[in-house]
């Protein structure tokens, strides 16, 4: 057997080889990711909820399947933190808001029903941003900079995942609630294509841009994950009927002849700090080197991706929650309160108009992949690492550019929501301050595979996603 | 709490918001009005940078599908 340190730091392919092997059991796993959640937990903050006793049962019971033959694949016997957003049948699911104190749904959401036939054992329930706005302040801090914004909205799932307190963890993403959190915390992070996973029961942030994904260690972990979750469901009225690939089959076919295209004017815009610059230039000069085709693209539309989503998400927003807020209002946050309340005063022509903006973004997309027989886009996950909490609704300090941290952050990511297109974000590297840096694939809808493809080329080159953040949650 | 990038020369009062909030049935302290009509007059003009582009040929999407049918 592994002695408990060693099992930690296990991926989820690799813990899934030692189940299936004996070389040791769900109960141990689980018992060494509990014994890390009490390790990190006063530090980070991750987790909302810990149900213990029922991750342990999950745990032995998986430990029985397998050891009379049925090992139902790699997923089976790993714990898996689960954001907070999304219900769980008998475990409170509190969105990060004293709102919802106290409520316990009576269903499994489908992806957690989906994790669960794949045999995952649910570790805990991962802290988020107040109903995944994002506008308000979780208690959650990443280990790489305790002062730090530790990404969200999917928050806790990043943190527990960068710091071992589980081996994998579902997120949201309505505008990069999942990549950022990953590009924040060094690990990999992706929201598929619109559709591509089930909704149903994930309380909505935005009914038309929300994306349910997976946050690993590594590349193949998350090509693992999506296999659990994806796929039809006739719950969720936006789910897709695209067949599901085996995300794993191709993932080491490599990059040869697919051509990246990237929009440096907008990609690399001023806002962009020199080390992300460089770390994003090297992943592209890396993957020219193992075959790939880099191809200069411009695509002026991206310039109206902001104030779409925004004005979408946040009428969409305010109308889910206009009931709530009246009979509840004291009880938000006073910043997503504020948010929701603006919200509800956005015109209805404003909105149309913003789906309308979004079709026209949508067939530019669609053009420009076309055209240029693109299999994906790269850029930087983020124009900067993690800023610091204190400064970041503050004009930007480094650079003189009219932005605040908060806004430079989301400047690469809330395309895709509007497209609907998957987008990747994996380790590429450190600033000189040794904060994480990620670099981002946006790619043709319901074509994950391909960026699996890519990312695990570059993956397998490097050890960017093995590193740790240097603290020791006072160990002995 | 700002997102948006838009500059604006609008200037939505605090009376302005107060008005707008009261005909949307939207309950708002006075001591939160300052606030909210900074906030809106960042958000509403965002529309002129979606305006400025050419909409015509594109209808709202009313039910998002991902995929690229032709």
């Amino acid at each position: 057997m592994t002695d408990s340190i060693d099992l930690i730091n296990l991926s989820i392919s690799e813990a899934a080889g030692a189940l299936q092997s004996g070389a040791t059991t769900s109960l141990a796993l689980t018992q060494a990711t509990l014994e890390r959640v009490k390790r990190t937990e006063p530090t980070v903050h991750a987790y909302a909820a810990v149900p213990e006793e029922a991750a342990l049962a999950q745990a032995e019971a998986a430990d029985q399947e397998i050891a009379a033959g049925n090992h139902r694949g790699p997923l089976h016997g790993i714990p898996i933190g689960i954001k907070d957003i999304i219900y769980t049948k008998g475990v409170a699911t509190e969105c990060g808001s004293k709102v919802m104190e106290g409520f316990t749904p009576d269903f499994d959401a489908t992806v957690v029903r989906k994790l669960d036939e794949a045999g995952a054992v649910m570790i805990g329930k991962t802290m988020p941003h107040e109903f995944a706005y994002g506008v308000n302040e979780p208690p959650t801090r990443s280990p790489w900079e305790l002062k730090g914004y530790p990404g969200g909205s999917s928050t806790g799932s990043g943190v527990a995942v960068t710091v071992r307190s589980a081996f994998g963890a579902l997120g949201t993403d309505t505008g990069g609630s999942i990549r950022i959190p990953a590009s924040i915390n060094n690990i990999v992070g992706l929201k598929p294509t619109y559709g591509r996973v089930s909704a149903y029961g994930v309380i909505p942030l935005s009914w038309t841009l929300d994306h349910v994904g997976p946050m690993t260690r590594t590349v193949l972990d998350n090509a693992l994950m999506l296999n659990a979750i994806a796929g039809h469901d006739p719950k969720d009225l936006t789910s897709a009927r695209q067949k599901v690939p085996d995300y794993s089959a191709a993932i080491d076919e490599g990059v040869q002849g697919m051509r990246i295209g990237i929009d440096r004017g907008f990609v690399l815009y001023p806002g962009v700090i020199d080390d992300v610059r460089a770390a994003t230039e090297a992943v592209i000069s890396e993957l020219a080197g193992l075959g790939a085709e880099v191809i200069e693209i411009s695509l002026p539309e991206f310039e109206l991706t902001p104030e779409t989503l925004f004005t979408v998400m946040m009428a969409e927003a305010s109308a889910y929650h206009r009931g709530r807020l009246r009979e509840k209002g004291d009880l938000y946050d006073p910043a997503t309160r504020a948010t929701l309340k603006m919200g509800e005063l956005i015109p209805a022509t404003h909105y149309v108009t913003g789906l309308r903006a979004r079709e026209r973004y949508r067939s530019a997309m669609k053009a420009l992949f076309r055209g240029q027989k693109l299999d994906a886009l790269i850029s930087p996950t983020m124009p900067l690492p993690a800023p610091l909490l204190s400064d970041l609704h503050q004009p930007r300090k480094d650079m003189d550019i009219g932005e605040t941290p908060m806004v430079s952050i989301i400047h690469h990511t809330f395309s895709a929501n509007l497209g609907g297109q998957p987008a990747l974000s994996a380790p590429c590297g450190f600033t000189r301050d040794g904060l994480p840096i990620g670099y981002q694939l946006m790619g043709r809808p319901f074509d994950e595979a391909t960026l699996f493809r890519i990312a695990y080329a570059y993956e397998q080159a490097h050890d960017w996603h093995r590193r740790q953040a240097p603290h020791d949650f006072g160990a002995d | 709490m700002s997102y948006g990038r838009s500059k604006s020369d609008l200037n939505i009062t605090a009376e302005q918001a107060a008005t707008l909030a009261a005909l949307f049935a939207v309950d708002v302290a006075g001591e939160d009005l300052e606030a909210l009509a900074a906030a809106l007059s960042n958000q509403l003009p965002s529309i002129a940078v979606l305006e400025a582009f050419d909409l015509d040929d594109f209808p709202p999407i009313l039910r998002m599908d991902a995929g690229w049918h032709d």
